[in-house]
């Protein structure tokens, strides 16, 4: 004899509609029970788990990123009038902030950003190392961190010499020439190919 | 804490005040990142009405200008030539200019404001070469019944003293007419019009 078995069928209309946020609340349920909205929004954001004695020194981790998405919009933005050709970046840079509207802010957005990532990070390391977050069992964290570092420190170095002026081409003239301590391959790598 | 009551009206107006700030910190972020997306002031020169004075320019002259990068050519037509342009309608492929480009004020059989005055962008409608002037009225090798216009040596597209296309030549359409005015007798506005006209 046949025994039917009745699963529950899976549908949407078990989720339990969005309340509380007045108008909304249709078109927030429409998308809830399609994707899982309200567990995403939970889980990283209004109902983050974070411990109770976090103070004003753990901010600077998420301003970091706040700053790296500022320079990412911002330096996408410069890219479209930016032209990255030794004789013309000069003049570009000059049209961006002069002709271009709003280029001149966009611009300075990018480059006190650049200062303003250092000075978040600096303060998100010493966070670091007055809490003892590179400890057990979390001692790769720092090592990670000052890989991060020195990538950030080599980007803000190329960004730099984008507008190739003289504080960028001698900039690139003392970096290059630091690598000239290098035994063995060091003098080949400095050597000025002109 | 648990023993606290919940203020639900505080919570909502905070979190509604955290909402408009938010929502106004980014709508003035965005005003320089859509600004600089507007055309740039080399770019409102590069694409500039340019005047052209045409007192120099005698019947049956033509004179070159650049505008926005492109020739545009101001040919005097004699009586002659405007004749001629009357004699060509049956064989042009767009007599009326009902598919070409032009300003409304230039559609109409002399494709110009004055009769007198044939302004075109000088760019074959075909591939874009420039075609070249042959406005004596006499046999060619392209064309034994010639009445004067303009051949295109790429393909060998004809056009008639208006800008026309001859039939069954590659190009598609006429030559465009730009937007253009008259500041004086002689002199001519090219890229811009008076507004209604």
């Amino acid at each position: 004899m046949d025994v039917t078995h009745t699963k529950p069928p899976i549908s949407h209309k078990n989720k339990p509609p969005v309340t509380g946020a007045g108008p909304l609340n249709g078109l927030l349920t429409w998308v809830d029970q399609r994707f899982p909205l309200l567990t995403l929004w939970r889980e990283h954001a209004s109902e983050y788990y974070a411990p109770k004695n976090f103070n004003f020194w753990y901010y600077f981790g998420s301003l970091a990123i706040l700053v790296l998405v500022i320079q990412i919009a911002t330096g996408i933005f410069l890219v479209m009038h930016y032209k990255p050709d030794a004789g013309q970046a000069f003049a570009s840079v000059e049209y961006i902030m002069r002709d271009v509207p709003g280029g001149w802010i966009i611009r300075y957005m990018h480059s006190t950003g650049a200062s303003a990532f250092f000075i978040v990070i600096y303060l998100h390391m010493f966070r670091g190392l007055l809490y003892g977050s590179y400890r057990s069992p979390r001692e790769l964290l720092w090592i990670v961190g000052m890989l991060i570092y020195l990538m950030l420190m080599a980007e803000a170095f190329f960004g730099y010499l984008l507008p190739w002026g003289q504080m960028s081409y001698w900039g690139a003239q003392v970096i290059v020439n630091l690598f000239d301590a290098l035994p063995l391959i060091g003098p080949e790598l400095a050597l000025d190919p002109r | 804490m648990s023993d606290h009551e919940l203020d639900e009206g505080k919570r909502r107006f905070l979190l509604t005040a955290t909402t408009v700030a938010s929502g106004v910190a980014a709508a003035t972020a965005a005003v320089p990142f859509v600004a600089s997306m507007l055309p740039s002031e080399r770019a409102k020169a590069a694409g500039a009405p340019v005047e052209a004075d045409i007192s120099q320019l005698a019947p049956g002259q033509k004179m070159t200008v650049e505008w926005r990068g492109k020739p545009v050519w101001i040919v005097r037509r004699t009586p002659e030539m405007l004749n001629a342009v009357k004699e060509d309608d049956p064989r042009v492929a767009d007599p009326e200019s009902k598919r070409s480009q032009q300003p409304d004020y230039a559609k109409n059989e002399f494709r110009s404001l004055k009769p007198e005055y044939l302004v075109v962008v000088g760019i074959c409608t075909h591939l874009g070469c420039s075609p070249v002037d042959r406005f004596a009225a006499q046999p060619e090798a392209f064309e034994a019944d010639w009445r004067g216009g303009f051949y295109c040596p790429c393909h060998g597209s004809l056009f008639d003293l208006a800008g026309r296309v001859y039939r069954n030549k590659p190009a598609p359409d006429n030559l465009t007419v730009p937007p253009y005015k008259f500041l004086a007798d002689t002199k001519l506005v090219i890229g811009e019009d008076s507004k209604g006209a």
